[in-house]
């Protein structure tokens, strides 16, 4: 088998006598849309946070690509390849859309060390963000000020800015939280797109979308991993049933 | 309807003519015809004086207004870039430019070492740690007599002249020499500062003050980008401490004490420390009501003081920060005059 994307292996949290995540053995192969779920609390974002460098494990180990990435700083995690958005809007206010974008471009090219050439000057860096926010539906706001924006709109910007980076695994953490039906169902469109030459790993609390577009689903609950497998698989677990699911599916 | 429409559009070309390239333009000229408007010793020297504060605090906003890191001791690059050029420029060799060079290198060496402890912090323990970074090279300056003179400060610190040794030299001891040579070294550095503000890497300062979490997570070491934007404004605020010295040829302890560097925080607010200028703006006017109000009275700072409250209250933005914003709104403005008629 092919080494997967992102594996870990006993991955653990301890936040005081609060075990948030218990010895976590997970696996995403390549091209793999999979979704992690569970329950308020059960620890889904400390593992995005173990993974993506935020915090570092008490125990257990994170591999990208077969590479420990364990305890790595995030700026050197995204470097390797590993894109995040957040569940709370993560953008830059002040700043144009554009510059949003732009400025996550211009790091990945390494160019963010030129202090003496003015930023339009950069006019490959520009074109390049003009197409990402093509891609999330945000050109036209381009030279706009982020406050202009509405709520699912800053959320397609942070997704802009994540895809800015190119990376190879993309972490989503509720990538529709506080959307709108309408917003919801654009931004699931979006998602799908991006997941045709990318390996993405996101959480999210609205089951109708887990169900309708993961291939795979980890269920997370109390910090451990109860059970895994197509959304078929999940739905009939009794186990997930009895501890989260309970009569929504 | 028309006509409101067409003068409203006049009046904001106008306004972003005044901000833009001809603003800054005409400010030069402005500048370097400054000795023939004021014709008179006195005010040649307050508008030098107005220029290396002006360098100081746009050196501080790099770091209040682009990273989002309020230092509240700024006053120790003053200080010990003019020490270092006193030093210099007394015991070893009395060339201008040596002097100047040492006086922001041995800045640019301070504002590294101490970076490296501040620039992990944020917030009120940031604005603490470069207090108290200051307050201790200010001790330093005031008990190590037999190298600063102590409270008693360095006298008759030169203005050597500049040229070329065996080819020609300019003296700097006129009023007018010194105003013109004070303007060239203010205003390169300041086109430098503008170039280092609006390039990729000013832009990546500007997205750490607004969220430095998100810059980690586009791959950027955020301590290290913060590290180098607090020795670049350490570096500049080295230059203005040489040029400080040089001017006054007399300095002491007090330009490191911490009231000095809440002086230029109110220089970059009364400004404005979005706008690249507005901290030039605040230094001007603060100066300016120092030399006028301490005709009339002592007591200076309660006049700056009410300004610096009222501002807070209705300005937020700053002087300089409120007219650009005005006249940004006033060009959105126009555009829905044009969509009506």
């Amino acid at each position: 088998m092919a080494t997967p994307v992102l594996e870990t292996w006993g991955l653990s949290k301890q936040f005081g006598s609060l075990l948030a995540v218990n010895e976590v053995d997970f696996q995403v192969p390549k091209g793999e849309l999979c979704a992690v779920i569970g329950p308020n609390g059960a620890g889904k974002t400390t593992f995005f946070n173990l993974i993506s460098g935020k915090l570092e494990p008490t125990a257990g180990g994170v591999f990208f690509e077969g590479e420990d990435i364990t305890g790595l700083p995030p700026h050197a995690v995204v470097n390797k390849g590993v894109g995040r958005s957040f569940q709370i809007t993560n953008i830059f206010p002040r700043l144009s859309v554009l510059d949003n974008v732009r400025i996550a471009v211009l790091a990945r090219r390494g160019k963010t060390l030129d202090m003496f050439s003015p930023i339009e000057k950069h006019t490959e860096e520009q074109d390049e963000a003009l197409v990402i926010l093509g891609e999330v539906e945000l050109e036209h706001k381009a030279h706009h000020p982020t406050t202009e924006l509405g709520h699912g709109e800053r959320r397609n910007l942070e997704l802009g800015i994540t895809l800015a980076l190119e990376p190879r695994l993309i972490l989503l953490d509720e990538p529709t939280a506080g959307m709108s039906m309408e917003e919801t169902s654009s931004t699931i469109d979006l998602v799908k797109k991006i997941s045709h030459d990318k390996t993405v790993v996101f959480t999210e609390h609205d089951m109708s979308v887990v169900f309708s577009i993961a291939d795979r689903i980890s269920v997370l609950h109390q910090g451990s991993i109860i059970a895994e497998g197509t959304p078929e698989e999940i739905r009939n677990d009794d186990l997930v049933r009895l501890a989260y699911l309970g009569e929504e599916v | 309807m028309e006509g409101m429409a067409s003068g409203k559009k006049l009046l904001t070309r106008l306004a972003e003519r005044l901000t833009g390239r001809f603003g800054v333009t005409a400010l030069l000229i402005l500048a370097v015809l400054a000795p023939f408007l004021v014709q008179s010793d006195y005010y040649i020297q307050l508008c030098t004086e107005i220029l290396i504060a002006s360098l100081l605090a746009i050196s501080l906003n790099f770091l209040i207004g682009y990273t989002g890191l309020v230092s509240l001791g700024h006053a120790v690059y003053l200080g010990v870039g003019a020490y270092a050029f006193a030093l210099l420029t007394k015991n070893v060799y009395p060339s201008m430019w040596a002097g100047l060079i040492v006086a922001g290198a041995s800045c640019a060496l301070l504002a590294w070492f101490m970076g490296i402890f501040c620039v992990r912090l944020a917030g009120l323990y940031f604005a603490m740690l470069t207090l108290a970074f200051s307050q201790v090279v200010y001790t330093v300056a005031y008990y190590w007599r037999d190298v600063t003179g102590g409270d008693d400060g360095m006298l008759g610190i030169p203005k050597p002249e500049i040229g070329i040794p065996g080819a020609f030299s300019i003296s700097l001891e006129s009023f007018t020499n010194f105003y013109y040579f004070v303007l060239i070294i203010v205003a390169t550095l300041i086109f430098l500062s503008w170039k280092i503000a609006n390039s990729p890497f000013g832009r990546v300062l500007q997205a750490i003050r607004e969220n430095p979490e998100r810059v980690e997570f586009i791959g950027l070491p955020v301590h290290r980008y913060k590290l180098y934007a607090f020795i670049i404004a350490g570096t500049l605020g080295g230059f203005a401490g040489g040029l400080y010295s040089t001017f006054q040829g007399y300095i002491s302890p007090d330009l490191l004490y911490w009231t000095q560097s809440g002086e230029i925080v109110l220089m970059t607010i009364l400004g404005g420390m979005y706008s690249f200028l507005g901290p030039a703006f605040g230094a001007g006017l603060l100066l300016y009501i120092r030399d006028t109000v301490l005709n009339f009275m002592e007591y200076w700072r309660i006049v700056v003081g009410s300004i610096l409250v009222l501002l807070v209250l209705f300005l937020p933005g700053g002087i300089l920060g409120f007219f650009e914003g005005w006249i940004s709104r006033l060009s959105i403005g126009g555009d829905h005059g044009d969509a009506r008629s």
